[in-house]
């Protein structure tokens, strides 16, 4: 009986005494769904956060709903400064009556101007953070991320899923990704750009975020950002084509576009005096969309001509990448990578510490093998 | 809690009662005047004597409980009347007299008197030393009706009813085997209720069975009004939530149990009979599971299950979930949570108290009222507690879809004390979550684990076929293999005659032509 006696007493101070402490409601947390980091003052970091506002997001039951009239999303963008990103937090945290939560953060956008310093310490700061995810995509903004933040795409309620949903379809650079990157022999990040702009030439608001180019990096500094080419090439690299179309002239000002559905990327390695040479094997096949000149390619002779058009476009877009990232010592691709894994004893006696001094003179010879398996309308001549 | 211990311990002293060890005497008068002294105040007790030329004779019974119309009351008076006095013997009256199917003779007072309160006629000759007894039970009883509690699309209509006469014989019609066994007891000190135990001799295990009789003759009380009283007095746990004994309303149910080995009691005066040993997966288990095509019960079977843990654990998971581990909600639904609580005075542990207690008073108040009245209510709690309580803002649009998610998951249990015991155990459940989140939920999932490996029922791991694990028993528990294909009897319960049906059932082409030769 006393037992009995003692066990419930200890139990009830069990559930009285403890639990609850960790408890937080929903609506005493900021949802924090996208961050930015810019250069601030005196080695200093400028912070920002965007948290969307439950209350004018336009659920059942809450007043208001959408907040299109005054120009502002339903969403607030709040700054603070700090020497690291936990005193940035707590800066932020001074104007806000909800606690900071980033268990939500689905993109953490990198200001140019701090990518060319470094990014590991913005980094870490992801996975030190208890509740952070390291599925947080990473990008890096063309001038400052806060602007970033502010934008506001007419599709979605905040731009941190508008932004989301495009690194999804990019090369899907995620905070672990781009950690595993920085550590690896031989392999250097490349992080999607993004940039503000408008939907049409003559939109000066600048309300919507643009994704275009990549950010090349060496070592955790930014290094170059792509051109077009580059990026589709980076894009042929990464076997993140599919889904996406190629469009390459074929005659004066006529082109082709096809839609890929398959893209393959498989590097081969020769040693040749000692030297690794690679072969690139790039397998591409796609639907027709576009028949500019309107030529019959059920015929094999147009057919190859054709194929051959795409498939040296699509090479010299590889190889374009390759050159400017290799010429700096960047091994964009990740050749290192391959040795570390396949020659680890000889990565690591000879290649390993002047990788970045023989890349330039690294021999790589890309073979495209592309295909038009499908098309969709013939043009017009040939519908009679 | 000593107090309670107190209280709940059974009383030991046994109940008084007034035994008449007496014999029948020759002397009808003695006899009457003992009986009449037995049955002081008794107005429903009828004496009805008869002088027939020179004996004597008395009848008795309970107006409203036989049938007079097949007692033949004025043809005994007549036949008494035309034969001479020394003639009068039982056995004579037996075999000459009465012409009712089932007559016995009893030599003891106390037998008398048991008979006439079971609704039979005790019949007393002067001059005769033992009685006669009449079966002609009669009364009133509710016809044979659909059972309501387990009502099928396919399958037989008819319901147990109150009469256990009705009902053995609703049991034989299915089962027309002389190893369908029915023994008869009574319990009750003051009712006496007739209680038939049925079982197939040779399919249930002889230990089962004595272990059932030997529980049944355990009990002491006063009256057995409703199946309950039995089970409680009898089950394996007593203090467990979860239900060790399976009731059933249908004949078919009862069938189907009796010949997977299983001992059935039916109880006179109520329409539910019990049904043991149980396992955990029968109560998840419908009559008609056996009755459609075996892939609409696969289905339905595999859906019961994950609705009994919705039922057990969505508002509990919500309320973790909501308060404890933000970042397992997918982020364009924790915003749209999010906006939906904005408004929301309460945590959302208060929230799920507030509706689900409101929903259990609701279901409560439904059961109790008139059926009229019942759709009122059913009406007006659908718009207090979906819709104005959302709007007003008290509660959010996810708790009410949450509530009647796990309203709608515990219907669908089949068997109504099953999911009782899931209504029950949200409760602890939603504490829990909101004390200590997923941590608390998963804690109380083990310790109902531990407690469900623990239990059992006559001997029957409440788990089983599934811990223990015997691959043969899974054929009939999260799915139900077609009929052609379930040729043994589940080997938890029958452990003799093992075999169900003939070898190569299912059909196909060839076997069409044969007629059944094949065998």
């Amino acid at each position: 009986m006393k037992k009995i006696r003692l066990l419930l007493t200890c139990l009830i101070a069990l559930i009285l005494l403890t639990g609850c402490w960790d408890r937080s409601e929903i609506n005493d947390i900021a949802f924090v769904v996208a961050t930015g980091v810019d250069k601030g003052e005196k080695n200093k970091f400028l912070y920002s956060v965007q948290i969307p506002l439950p209350s004018s997001m336009g659920g059942a039951g809450s007043s208001g709903g959408g907040g299109g009239t005054s120009g502002e999303g339903p969403f607030l963008v709040a700054q603070g400064s700090g020497g690291n990103e936990r005193q940035g937090i707590e800066e932020i945290q001074t104007k806000l009556s909800r606690r900071i939560y980033l268990g939500h953060r689905r993109v953490h956008i990198i200001g140019d101007s701090l990518a060319k310093e470094g990014i590991k310490k913005s980094l870490n700061a992801i996975f030190t953070q208890p509740r952070s995810r390291i599925s947080t995509f990473l990008l890096i903004s063309k001038g400052d991320a806060v602007k970033l933040l502010k934008t506001q795409p007419r599709m979605e309620q905040y731009s941190g899923e508008g932004m989301r949903e495009m690194s999804k379809n990019s090369i899907n650079m995620t905070a672990r990704e781009a950690l595993q990157d920085m550590n690896r022999d031989g392999k250097d990040m490349v992080i999607p750009i993004v940039n503000a702009a408008g939907t049409t030439k003559d939109d000066k608001n600048k309300k919507e975020v643009q994704m275009e180019s990549f950010a090349v990096f060496k070592d955790d500094k930014l290094a170059f950002s792509s051109n077009s080419n580059e990026s589709e090439g980076i894009l042929w690299l990464f076997e993140k084509m599919q889904k996406k179309s190629a469009s390459f002239p074929v005659a004066k000002d006529e082109e082709f576009s096809v839609q890929i559905f398959e893209n393959q990327t498989e590097p081969n390695l020769k040693i040749v005096d000692g030297k690794p040479t690679f072969l690139l094997t790039v397998r591409a096949a796609g639907v027709l969309f576009e028949n500019e000149p309107n030529y019959r390619i059920e015929d094999p002779k147009t057919y190859r001509l054709i194929i051959s058009k795409m498939e040296s476009q699509i090479k010299e877009q590889i190889q374009a990448v390759l050159k400017h990232a290799h010429s700096q010592g960047i091994d964009v691709f990740g050749f290192g990578w391959y040795l570390y894994k396949n020659k680890h004893q000889v990565w690591e006696q000879n290649w390993k510490n002047d990788w970045r001094k023989t890349l330039p003179n690294l021999k790589v010879t890309v073979k495209v093998d592309a295909d038009i398996q499908r098309t969709s309308n013939i043009g017009i001549n040939e519908k009679e | 809690m000593r107090k309670i211990k107190k209280f709940l311990k059974d009383d030991k002293n046994s109940l008084p009662s007034e035994k008449t060890e007496k014999e029948i005497e020759a002397d009808l008068s003695i006899n009457i005047e003992r009986l009449k002294r037995l049955f002081e105040d008794c107005s429903d007790i009828v004496f009805r004597q008869i002088i027939a030329g020179e004996v004597e004779a008395c009848l008795l019974f309970v107006d409203g409980l036989i049938d007079t119309s097949s007692i033949q009351l004025h043809g005994i008076s007549q036949m008494l009347r035309e034969v001479e006095r020394e003639r009068v013997t039982a056995d004579f009256i037996i075999e000459r007299i009465i012409s009712v199917s089932s007559v016995t003779e009893i030599t003891k007072l106390d037998d008398a008197v048991k008979n006439i309160l079971k609704g039979n006629t005790v019949l007393l000759v002067d001059k005769v030393s033992t009685g006669i007894v009449i079966d002609a039970k009669g009364g009133q009883r509710r016809g044979v009706t659909e059972p309501e509690t387990e009502s099928v699309v396919r399958g037989p209509r008819e319901g147990l009813t109150e009469s256990l006469r009705v009902n053995t014989a609703l049991v034989r019609q299915k089962i027309r085997s002389n190893r369908l066994k029915t023994i008869a007891k009574d319990v009750g000190e003051e009712t006496k209720t007739g209680i038939a135990i049925m079982y197939i001799d040779g399919l249930v295990s002889p230990n089962l069975l004595e272990e059932v009789q030997a529980r049944l003759d355990r009990i002491k009380i006063d009256g057995v009004l409703e199946s309950g009283y039995i089970e409680e007095l009898i089950e394996d746990n007593p203090w467990s939530v979860f239900p060790q004994i399976q009731n059933t309303e249908r004949p078919d149910t009862i069938a189907a149990n009796l010949l997977e080995g299983r001992v059935a009691i039916i109880i006179d005066g109520t329409p539910l009979a019990l049904v043991m040993p149980a396992t955990f997966w029968q109560f998840l288990q419908a009559s008609e599971d056996y009755y459609h095509r075996y892939h609409i019960s696969i289905f339905l079977r595999l859906l019961r299950i994950i609705f009994v843990f919705i039922a057990l654990t969505l508002p509990s998971i919500y309320v973790a979930v909501t308060t404890y581990h933000q970042e397992m909600i997918p982020t364009n639904l924790l915003f749209s949570i999010a906006s939906a609580r904005e408004a929301i005075p309460f945590p959302a542990f208060v929230e799920a108290m507030i509706m689900e207690i409101s929903f259990e008073a609701l279901r409560e108040a439904g059961v109790r009222l008139p059926k009229i009245v019942g759709q009122a209510v059913s009406i007006l709690g659908a718009l207090v507690i979906g819709q104005a309580a959302v709007e007003a803002g008290i509660v959010s649009a996810p708790m009410v879809i949450v509530v009647s998610l796990t309203g709608i998951a515990s219907f669908t249990i089949p068997r109504f004390n099953m999911a009782i015991s899931v209504r029950l155990l949200r409760f602890p459940f939603i504490f829990l979550a909101g004390m200590f989140g997923l941590f608390g939920i998963v804690l109380g999932l083990l310790i109902i684990l531990t407690h469900l490996s623990k239990l059992r029922s006559f001997g029957i791991p409440y788990l089983s076929p599934v811990s223990p694990l015997s691959m043969k028993g899974l054929k009939d528990v999260f799915i139900r293999v077609p009929w052609w294909s379930m040729n043994q009897r589940p080997n938890q319960t029958v452990k003799v005659d093992m075999t169900r049906e003939g070898k190569g059932l299912k059909p196909s082409p060839g076997k069409g032509s044969e007629e059944g030769n094949e065998s």
